[in-house]
């Protein structure tokens, strides 16, 4: 019997970028400890392991071993299936980014991305966006007035900043003329008016990226914009009745979605995979493929430390703030973007 | 391409599997101690007062209905932002139309005071 | 005429005035009466003569704005009138048609939003109504109308209706602390939401079925029958909720007596009005080849709604809610009309009845717009006089409006010499032609019963004592209801003893529809 070589090698490709995007969190959760007690001048994890290594695997036994309560005053199906949403739709958004470039080995052609898919963009937003429902579903069904408090916020939160993250988005559309992950790299690889500086959305749109950083800090619900969570007022928040594992996936949750937010940043305002004189387009090589992943990689590592510090760094907004930011400033700006990248695309 | 689907769909169901079976082990692997004062919401440890399921304040509606709005307004711009080059000013005129109508919208709404949260 | 050029935009200029209007009125709420609003709102340091000018100077400002805006849209259909002598031009893909029909219904609609912002100048402050909602929406149900009565494909009939339905809805519950008000807005927007989706699955299903949304596309013989047959039966069940035909009428009687007046006479008469002309242009331009298939359901939904109508209407103590009832009965002879339109011979018998319906839809909006008004009139503080016991010895205060109120009286019985009282005439006398008679007689016996209770009141105004002394004074300048009364009234007389003309100007515009 033939084997479908190919076949394999993409099966065997989305069941490694899964896994390798699982493997990520633990990292993010010592990295995120680490640089949180540097911030704090303070040696953070040092116990577990050399450098405090194996902390994050001690701290997911520990989950795993926990008494997993389900209170008899919840809504027993959302409840379970509110933590597995936080934790889902943020792996899912991965799929479509392109981590690097087109390998060709012995005739077998190797995509770094699990699907090209013609609409990655809308994708993206429409998976995005169910990440919310893990919040709002964990908030509404614990039954606990705290709960229903962060879950309102968030669901609130993120419909706000979700419109302004979609028509940052257009703008990047509009420069690419596409919607496909891989049209929005492929333009960004371009020289600029000629010279040899890229010409990553960055540069061309930089009002589309402050939006669009903002709102990523907000969809993930990461302080500045943790309102939703609110420790010191809301107890948590969604997550106050949770306990064991279903505590921890929203923050599994919260990991993934920070990583593919910087991965998303990265693809759609960085140059995804692209650095000049480093990575060279066309060349199918394996070293010029393994190359761009790892200039991804460093990207990506780069804009998770920036959420990181920023996270230890700015104190958290207050309710009335957060909306005036979303509606008042982002939306419009957003909006003023369009015209504007219409009218100097039109020239 | 639409082969390529197999492998999202492969991709998801490895998510979904790797979701239910973390649940499922720390159900499994968990202790079970029953005390009674689990059963409550959890209120700081104080009595507890009243029901969640509580009518909440309408400025979530106002800003659910102001999101359908504009959320609808995107959708519609992306078609035009995919092919506004070839549309040319035509499009351009059309476009700006109807995002001046919706940013009026947005004025209307901030001026009567939707978005004010204090 | 695919494109984005002058004659498309030409094509909808009535409309683009009637929205240009509706987002005039929201500006100038923004900027007069942002002062009277602060003060409600945040409670900060409030001025109490500051609120009463502004709400002083909004109260006239924003019905003359709808009143312009309104002027000027007749402006444009004055020239769309003189300019389309051509059958029918289509616009947009043909999603929109400018034709002689279209143009009449749209005036009848407008003047109908015209009487009422003019009837709202000191009732809209006596009820404490929020001018900026409500002459904005006011304005976007009338352009909501229009492009219900010129759309041409079944996506601009649902968007029509929708952008109708939706301010209507809003306009029901406009007065926000009557809590009858709020919960008959519930009622008619949650009926109202579920009868548009079932109109829009019609549509669905008449589209799997034909192939076409665009009306006049859509007569190639059905593939499926059975699709075509449910997507027809959907379609004429959400159309039926919309002109408030039985048993589809529940919503009518709940609504029209929570909303302040003005708006159930806008309610009932614009919507009535652009329903109608929708459902005669999408019947006799696309299914009329077809009609063997649902040929009963008109002269069904006719027959009971006269009879219902009119004999609920009986036992009404509320004006408003028996008016409501008499506009469900009307709607049932403007359905025989309708069924009148489809009897022997329809090549050439169609004109007489459409017509009849156009000039019906006319008076009727002039009798009902006026009776309304005169509930207005009388009511004090935030309420409506609506009391049909209250009327007593009206004739022996106020000489004047008891004229007017039987004037209107008369016409809704439809007792000559009264604009009413042709508009029926035509209708019956169409449905004799058309082989109907037994429908018409039906109609004549509905009318017969419809006179009890029109005449009761009359008889109240001058013939019975006053209750007590100053039950009827008014507190507040009424000039504009004054204009209102004069105008319906007087419209109602020229209507009934010269309908010549304005019968021509129907049989025209039908033509150019068939």
């Amino acid at each position: 019997m033939q084997i479908n070589w190919q076949l394999v090698i993409d099966i065997a490709k989305a069941v490694i970028v899964f896994f390798g995007i699982l493997t990520c969190i633990p990292i993010l959760v010592y990295a995120e400890r680490k640089i949180c007690a540097y911030i704090q001048d303070r040696r953070g994890p040092n116990r577990v392991g050399p450098l405090g290594l194996l902390q994050p695997v001690a701290d997911a036994i520990k989950s795993f071993f926990k008494e997993d309560y389900t209170p008899s005053h919840v809504d027993k199906v959302l409840f379970t299936l509110a933590p597995a949403m936080a934790f889902i739709a943020p792996a899912l958004v991965f799929a479509v980014i392109p981590f690097g470039h087109l390998m060709e080995i012995k005739g077998y052609k190797i995509l770094p991305q699990v699907f090209d898919m013609n609409i990655g963009i809308l994708f993206v937003l429409m998976i995005a966006s169910l990440g919310g429902y893990g919040l709002i579903l964990g908030g509404w069904s614990s039954n606990n007035k705290y709960s229903l408090l962060g879950g309102l916020r968030a669901s609130a939160q993120m419909l706000s900043y979700e419109i302004a993250m979609g028509l940052a988005v257009i703008s990047i559309i509009m420069t690419a003329g596409s919607t496909r992950m891989a049209d929005i790299v492929g333009v960004q690889t371009q020289g600029l008016w000629g010279t040899c500086i890229p010409a990553w959305n960055i540069i061309t749109q930089p009002i589309a990226f402050i939006v669009f950083l903002c709102t990523a800090f907000a969809e993930t619900n990461r302080l500045p914009f943790d309102l939703a969570e609110g420790d010191s007022e809301l107890i948590g928040g969604y997550h106050t009745e949770y306990s064991s594992m279903k505590f921890a996936m929203f923050f599994m949750g919260e990991y993934l979605a920070v990583l593919t937010m910087s991965a998303l940043i990265v693809t759609l305002f960085l140059g995804g995979w692209y650095f000049p004189g480093i990575t060279e387009v066309g060349n199918t090589s394996l070293l010029n493929g393994i190359l761009s992943i790892f200039v991804f990689g460093t990207k990506v590592g780069m804009l998770v430390f920036f959420f990181i510090w920023t996270r230890w760094t700015l104190p958290r907004f207050r309710y009335d703030q957060l909306m005036k930011l979303g509606w008042k400033i982002l939306l419009p700006l957003a909006l003023f973007n369009i015209i504007l990248t219409a009218i100097l695309g039109l020239r | 391409m639409s082969s390529n689907l197999l492998f999202l769909i492969i991709y998801t169901l490895l998510a979904i599997a790797t979701a239910g079976g973390m649940l499922f082990a720390s159900y499994l692997l968990g202790p079970r101690r029953n005390r009674e004062l689990k059963d409550t919401p959890y209120e700081c440890g104080m009595p507890i007062l009243g029901t969640a399921r509580e009518r909440f304040s309408v400025k979530f509606y106002l800003t659910a209905l102001a999101f359908l709005l504009f959320d609808i307004e995107t959708v519609f711009l992306i078609p035009w932002a995919v092919v506004y080059k070839s549309l040319g000013v035509t499009g351009l005129v059309e476009a700006v139309i109807f995002i001046l109508i919706l940013a009026f919208g947005l004025y209307y709404i901030w001026e009567r005071g939707a978005l004010e949260w204090d | 005429m695919n494109g984005f050029d002058f004659a498309s935009i030409m094509a909808i200029s009535p409309e683009i005035a009637l929205l240009l209007t509706a987002i005039a009125v929201i500006t100038a709420d923004i900027c007069i009466g942002k002062a009277g609003r602060k003060c409600c709102t945040a409670g900060a340091a409030c001025k109490p003569e500051e609120t009463a000018s502004s709400t002083e100077i909004s109260s006239i400002v924003m019905p003359f704005i709808c009143m312009t805006g309104i002027a000027i849209s007749w402006y444009f259909m004055y020239n769309l009138w003189n300019l389309h002598a051509v059958n029918g031009a289509k616009y947009f893909s043909n999603a929109i048609v400018v034709d002689k029909f279209g143009l009449i219904a749209g005036f009848v609609v407008t003047v109908a939003a015209f009487l009422t912002a003019l009837s709202s100048t000191g009732y809209a402050k006596r009820m404490k109504i929020d001018f900026g909602e409500y002459y904005g929406l006011i304005m976007l149900a009338s352009a909501g109308m229009m492009f219900l009565i010129k759309g041409n494909n079944l996506i601009m009939l649902f968007l029509g209706i929708e952008l109708t339905s939706l301010s209507v809805y809003a306009l029901t519950a406009i007065s926000k602390h009557r809590e009858e008000s709020t919960e008959a807005a519930m009622k008619y927007f949650i009926l109202g939401a579920f009868s548009s989706a079932i109109l829009l699955f019609g549509m669905a299903f008449m589209y799997g079925a034909t192939g076409s949304i665009e009306f006049g596309q859509m007569n190639a013989v059905p593939t499926n029958r059975f699709l075509y047959f449910i997507g027809i039966g959907m379609m004429l069940l959400g159309l039926a909720f919309k002109i408030g035909a039985v048993p589809f009428h529940m919503w009518a009687p709940d609504a029209y007596q929570a909303a302040p007046s003005a708006i159930s006479s806008f309610m009932a008469v614009g919507v009535k009005t652009a329903s109608f002309a929708a459902l005669l242009r999408l019947l006799f331009t696309s299914l009329i080849h077809t009609s063997h298939m649902w040929y009963q359901v008109p002269w069904m939904l006719a027959v009971l709604t006269v009879l219902l109508g009119n004999l609920t209407a009986i036992s009404q103590t509320n004006i408003k809610r028996m008016l409501a009832y008499s506009s469900i009965a009307h709607t049932g002879y403007i359905l025989i009309g309708v069924t009148a339109c489809m009897g022997v011979g329809y090549s050439t018998g169609l004109t007489a009845p459409m017509s009849s319906i156009l000039f019906y839809l006319a008076v009727y909006a002039l009798m009902n717009i006026g009776a309304f008004a005169i509930t207005m009139h009388l009511g004090r503080e935030d309420k409506d006089f609506d009391e049909i016991s209250g009327y007593a010895g009206l004739a022996h205060k106020k000489p004047l409006l008891a004229l007017a109120m039987a004037i209107f009286m008369f016409s809704l019985a439809g007792i000559p010499p009264m604009g009413g009282f042709m508009a029926k005439f035509y209708i019956f006398r169409s449905a004799i032609q058309n082989g109907y008679i037994w429908l018409a007689i039906i109609g004549i016996i509905g009318s017969i019963i419809s006179v009890y209770y029109y005449l009761r009141i009359v008889v109240l105004m001058y013939m019975k004592p006053a209750q007590t002394e100053e039950q009827f004074e008014s507190d507040q300048s009424q000039w504009g209801l004054h204009f209102t009364l004069f105008a319906t009234a007087a419209g109602l007389l020229i209507l009934g003893l010269l309908p010549g003309d304005f019968v021509q100007y129907a049989i025209v515009a039908v033509k150019e529809l068939l």
